[in-house]
């Protein structure tokens, strides 16, 4: 047998050096994504001072596609992906960190989910481990104006509409990774989110505390901006701008 | 005759006739008795000259019994007398005796030399008509390359049965045999003047033509070479090949996986792959371009192959990119054939042929039956071909071949695994995905083919040739390489219910061949010419689908293709062999073939689902392209036994047709094949070692590439291979076989590939490698064969094969890897009498390895939130198996 091992040996040696030759366009690449909200606790929707608690989500799983084509139909292999939810506090200067993973290219289009995946084998939306209490986000505080005043507590399910889809289906970036070296970062601003919230309308409830269930219109407005107006910025860069 | 070994055979007439000598003369005189004998081979030189004649040598038989001079006192031209000599000389007798007293004799032989007479691409082929159980079978079969020797057991029941000369029997035997076969010689053994009464015994070696070689890639392998392991389907014969990996992932009923000079032919879309001239690639399968399934073939009924590596012959048609492979039908062996064998898995094989004795080593019937349950999940499989072939002779000097065939077979599949799922023990290597949407694969194939061809040979190496077939080829192939990443389009909001992927494809295939070749004439002194024109054609009406299936009721939930394509390619050629000396030969012309497509498309324009009121479904259209090119070889000999060859040829590949637009021109893959090599052959050991180098460029407009996704193959972009090999053949003793190659190719894409909406513009970089090629290949291929002793009145042979095959690591894209794989095969047997005995080990190393490997994207459910990258799937390749064989012979 230590003949046959050393035969073996010898053919991988071998086989090694004849493969050595050409070129390859894409090769590996496993870097690093930084998500990260605004650290902003305090922002202003219209005449309202809204000041957050807590204001946490999920983003996840994402894919970045080589097609610039608005279509989720057209990113059938993925170029890099982030196959899990990365758990974001908004609030934190600190961004939450994960790894891309895929190969080398240039990425014209991302698709993603915020911690609530419908996928094609799924019956339901079901939500990962890694999102807020079970939803894409979660917001805690109070608003303010003037003598109006009230808490709330916001949970939104950002979740397709189509098995088999991704609540952001085709999200126009653009990013050339060559080699792996530059880090994504995912930058989130929920002051977009929640100018799309009507604050009058939950002061006019007269209520000192707000429990926004996902499928309210206050919820829905927030979960419209996280998927359609206020997507998230994508940049390649090495430092911070 | 049969059971008579031939040696016995000749003895026996050598004394019946000189019997009636010893009644006359001093009873102590004793003739010359044969031990061994070598059979002179056709010269593949003459064979393709046309030369034939009859050489008459005086031949001195030493006091030791070895043969000393031999004197050509009427000579056939230099070829055939050289190939007689040759054989002559080594012949060994007992020697002739006066009074117990050894004495020297002169003996004269006559050996004749008669022009084949079937066309084409056919291979070289000794027989001994007289080969009985006590002759050791012959190991190889090259014209003009080693003779074939066979040992003559000296035993009483080699006299002739009656005692009477055999002279006009032998006469009668030949020509009956003559025939219908492609060439015959017949020898014959004449005892001096000396003696009173001239001894007469013939043997009869047959020869096919074979066309010249066309470059130093130019192999005809025959039966030896070919089963020096177990084989047991045409697929496997095709392991000889130097430079081949030929892989069977997918069972019994789907087409084997060819990688050959760099390409990566998938299931045949590079090679073209023949059966004595009907083709067996089908255009525009649904699975694959050129899709051709070899498990009809019964390696006991294939004679040889012809095997031309790149584009060099104006013979060669669609497919050959990488080469063609001519399969020829026939045994050497008559009688009948039986051979059961069982092994591990639950694998069986029984296989039958019957040979007709007296009637042509093309003339044969033949079945099989397999069957195994597989050695993991899901791989159970069963199969049954029966061929036949029939030579007759016809009214004014024509001869005719018919040949039917028949095949079915069905196997499930296991599929193919995500690597990373293996590695995680999610699933095993050997095993399958338990999902039901896995466990549904499967495969049925079945085909039916006849041919009919008419030849008539005439003098000077002329023959007018015509051939008729007709198949029909059908094959349901349901695979899910990607587990649940479907969406309906039919049904949009369908999705996740399983990418089970039926394709069918029902192929009503007919077509044929002309030819007429000049004799060769001397339009100038120092010029001979030869010249050759044909035509072949074939159409081919073909019902193809492909849905996805949900199982385990296999409901359709979406219909991705409905299409019926008419194809037609018509095709001549001229070649032209000009002669200038015995040094110096270029043959060469061109060829031009038109294809044709007319598609309907019934799922063509498919639009979106609110749309669909407004029109019907259906994209017709039509297309024709125009292949044209030349083929030259330059054939330079400084010495006989030193060809060299520069070659040239232009080849082409027929389009997909589904991927075909409206009016498209010329839309097939022009290829470029350059090529040198050098033939060295050994002189002083008559030619029993062959060493071949040759080195090669080939290019392509634009290759293909499977997509495992799709099960389908996808346009790649222009693509080139830069190759040396080297190949070896030695046969140093009869009873020994040696037959080695390396192989290095470097296969390059040239541009990116075309961009599309997904990927407009794909990664590419100088110099990027072909995926799934295997850069270096060496094959060895090691074969015994001899007869040892003899028991129970008759001679015990032992026998004994090892095939050896390493691949360098393949490249993967996304510069991956794969393993490096060295396999090796082991066969042992004995033969006493009629009966054979053996055993096989596949794989004896027991080597972990991948058959075929690819990467994509796929979701099988392994994991929370599955992959999407593309990931490495793997399909396994067959552990140690074990297999005994029993073979009677009739």
């Amino acid at each position: 047998m230590r003949r046959v091992a050393w035969l073996g040996s010898v053919w991988a040696a071998v086989s090694l050096g004849a493969s050595a030759c050409g070129g390859e366009a894409q090769t590996q690449v496993d870097y690093p994504v930084r998500v990260q909200g605004t650290a902003q606790s305090t922002i202003t929707v219209d005449a309202w001072t809204v000041t957050f608690t807590r204001a946490e989500m999920a983003l996840g799983p994402l894919y970045l596609c080589t097609t610039a084509a608005p279509s989720a139909d057209q990113c059938s292999e993925p170029l890099q992906e982030l196959a899990s939810a990365v758990p974001v506090d908004l609030l934190s200067a600190q961004p939450a960190e994960a790894r891309l993973r895929g190969f080398t290219g240039n990425a014209r289009s991302a698709q993603f989910d915020y911690g609530v995946t419908w996928r094609a084998t799924q019956s339901r939306p079901t939500a990962l481990s890694a999102s807020p209490q079970g939803h894409s986000a979660v917001f805690e505080g109070r608003a303010t104006q003037g003598s109006r005043t009230f808490t709330f507590r916001a949970e939104v399910d950002v979740v397709t509409n189509r098995q088999g889809e991704y609540a952001v289906g085709s999200y126009r970036v653009q990013g050339d990774q060559l080699d792996g070296s530059t880090p994504l970062t995912i930058t989130a601003d929920p002051s977009q989110w929640w100018t799309l919230v009507d604050l009058d309308e939950l002061a006019a409830l007269g209520q000192d505390h707000v429990t926004l269930a996902p499928d309210s219109r206050a919820s829905l407005a927030l979960a419209f901006g996280m998927n359609t107006s206020g997507r998230p910025r994508f940049e390649w860069r090495t430092s911070p701008p | 005759m049969r059971g008579v070994p031939a040696g016995a055979l000749l003895v026996a007439c050598l004394l019946a006739v000189v019997r009636p000598t010893h009644a006359h003369d001093a009873p102590s005189l004793h003739p010359p008795e044969l031990l061994s004998r070598v059979e002179p081979a056709y010269p593949s030189a003459a064979l393709r000259n046309g030369e034939s004649g009859q050489v008459v040598m005086l031949v001195e038989v030493r006091a030791d019994g070895t043969v000393g001079e031999v004197e050509v006192v009427q000579s056939a031209g230099e070829h055939l007398d050289a190939a007689a000599v040759l054989a002559v000389q080594q012949w060994r007798f007992t020697p002739a005796s006066v009074d117990g007293h050894a004495i020297p004799i002169r003996m004269r032989v006559a050996q004749r030399f008669e022009l084949p007479t079937l066309d084409g691409p056919l291979v070289p082929a000794v027989v001994a008509p007289h080969q009985g159980s006590g002759a050791t079978p012959p190991m190889h079969a090259h014209p003009g390359e080693p003779p074939h020797r066979h040992d003559v057991p000296d035993s009483p029941e080699h006299h002739h049965p009656d005692g009477t000369p055999p002279h006009d029997d032998q006469h009668t035997h030949t020509h009956t045999h003559a025939a219908p076969e492609p060439a015959s010689t017949l020898t014959e053994l004449v005892l001096p003047a000396t003696l009173p009464t001239p001894t007469v015994f013939g043997t009869r070696v047959s020869g096919r033509r074979v066309g010249p070689p066309r470059s130093g890639s130019d192999f005809t392998l025959d039966a030896d070479v070919m089963n020096v392991t177990l084989t047991q389907d045409g697929s496997e014969l095709l392991r000889a090949v130097p430079g081949i990996y030929v892989a069977r992932p997918d069972g019994f009923a789907v087409a084997q996986e060819i990688f050959l000079r760099g390409f990566d032919a998938s299931h045949g879309q590079d090679l073209e792959l023949s059966l004595d001239g009907v083709p067996i690639n089908q255009p525009s399968h649904v699975h694959g371009q050129g899709y051709a399934d070899l498990a009809f073939l019964i390696p006991e009924a294939v004679l040889s192959v012809r095997v031309q590596e790149g584009v060099v012959d104006p013979r060669q048609g669609d497919f050959a990119t990488a080469g063609s492979a001519a399969f020829e039908l026939g045994r050497k062996k008559r009688g009948i054939h039986m051979k059961l064998t069982a092994g591990s898995f639950g694998t069986f094989r029984l296989a039958m042929v019957g040979a007709p004795e007296g009637l042509s080593e093309g003339t044969l019937v033949a079945a099989q039956v397999r069957g195994t349950q597989g050695f993991g999940d899901n791989r159970g499989g069963l199969s049954g071909s029966a061929l036949g072939q029939l030579d007759v002779d016809l009214p004014s000097g024509w001869m005719g071949r018919m040949m039917l065939g028949a095949h079915g077979a069905r196997s499930n599949l296991a599929g193919v695994l995500r690597r990373d799922d293996v590695d995680a023990g999610r699933v095993d290597f050997l095993g399958s995905y338990s999902d039901p949407s896995a466990s549904a694969q499967s495969a049925l194939a079945g085909r039916a083919l006849g041919s009919l061809k008419l030849v008539r040979p005439s003098d000077g190496g002329s023959f007018t040739m015509a051939q008729g077939w007709v198949q029909l080829a059908q094959s349901r192939l349901r695979q899910n390489n990607t587990g649940y990443t479907e969406r309906s389009i039919e049904r949009p909001d369908w999705v996740g219910r399983g990418d089970l992927n039926e394709q069918a494809n029902l192929d009503l295939g007919t077509g044929g061949r002309m030819a007429h070749r000049l004799p060769w004439f001397r339009p100038l002194p120092f010029l001979q010419l030869a010249a050759e024109a044909g035509m072949q054609f074939r159409t081919d009406v073909i019902q193809q689908s492909v849905n996805l299936l949900q199982a385990p009721q296999n409901e359709t939930w979406d219909r991705r293709l409905d299409a019926q394509v008419l194809g037609a390619d018509v095709g001549a050629y001229v070649d032209v062999e000009l002669r200038f000396t015995p040094h110096l030969r270029v043959m060469g012309g061109g060829r031009a073939d038109v294809l044709l497509y007319d598609v309907d498309d019934r799922l063509g324009n498919s639009t979106p689902a609110f749309r669909q009121a407004d029109n019907i479904r259906g994209y017709r259209r039509t297309a024709l392209g125009l292949a044209m090119g030349p083929r030259m070889t330059l054939e330079m000999a400084p010495v006989l036994f030193l060809p060299a060859y520069v070659a040239y040829g232009e080849g082409y590949r027929s389009p997909q047709a589904n991927q075909l637009e409206e009016g498209e021109n010329a839309p097939y893959t022009k290829v470029r094949n350059l090529e040198a090599g050098l033939r060295i052959k050994d002189p002083a050991l008559a030619g029993r070692f062959t060493l071949t180098a040759t080195a090669w460029l080939t290019t392509l407009s634009q290759d293909l590439a499977y997509d495992p996704t799709e099960g389908v193959v996808q346009k790649l972009g222009p693509s080139s291979r830069r190759g040396v090999a080297l190949v070896l053949d030695a046969r140093p003793t009869p009873w020994l076989l040696a037959y080695l190659s390396a192989t290095y190719v470097n296969a390059t894409l040239d541009a990116p590939p075309p961009g599309n909406a997904e990927n407009p513009t794909p990664a590419y970089a100088r110099g990027q490698l072909l995926p799934y090629v295997p850069p270096l290949v060496l094959q060895a291929r090691l074969g015994v064969n001899r007869v040892v002793t003899r028991a129970f009145g008759s001679p015990v042979a032992v026998r004994a094969g090892l095939n050896g095959q390493a691949l360098s690591a393949r490249p993967l894209p996304y510069r991956q890897w794969s393993a490096p794989v060295m396999l090796w095969d082991l066969s042992a047997g004995v033969a006493l009498g009629p009966v054979d005995i053996g055993v096989d080990v596949q794989n004896l190393l027991d080597a972990r390895y991948a058959q075929s490997e690819y990467v994509y994207s796929s979701d099988w459910r392994t994991t929370e939130v599955p992959s999407r990258i593309p990931a490495r799937h793997t399909a396994a390749g067959a552990p140690r198996m074990v297999l005994f064989s029993l073979g009677v012979q009739l």
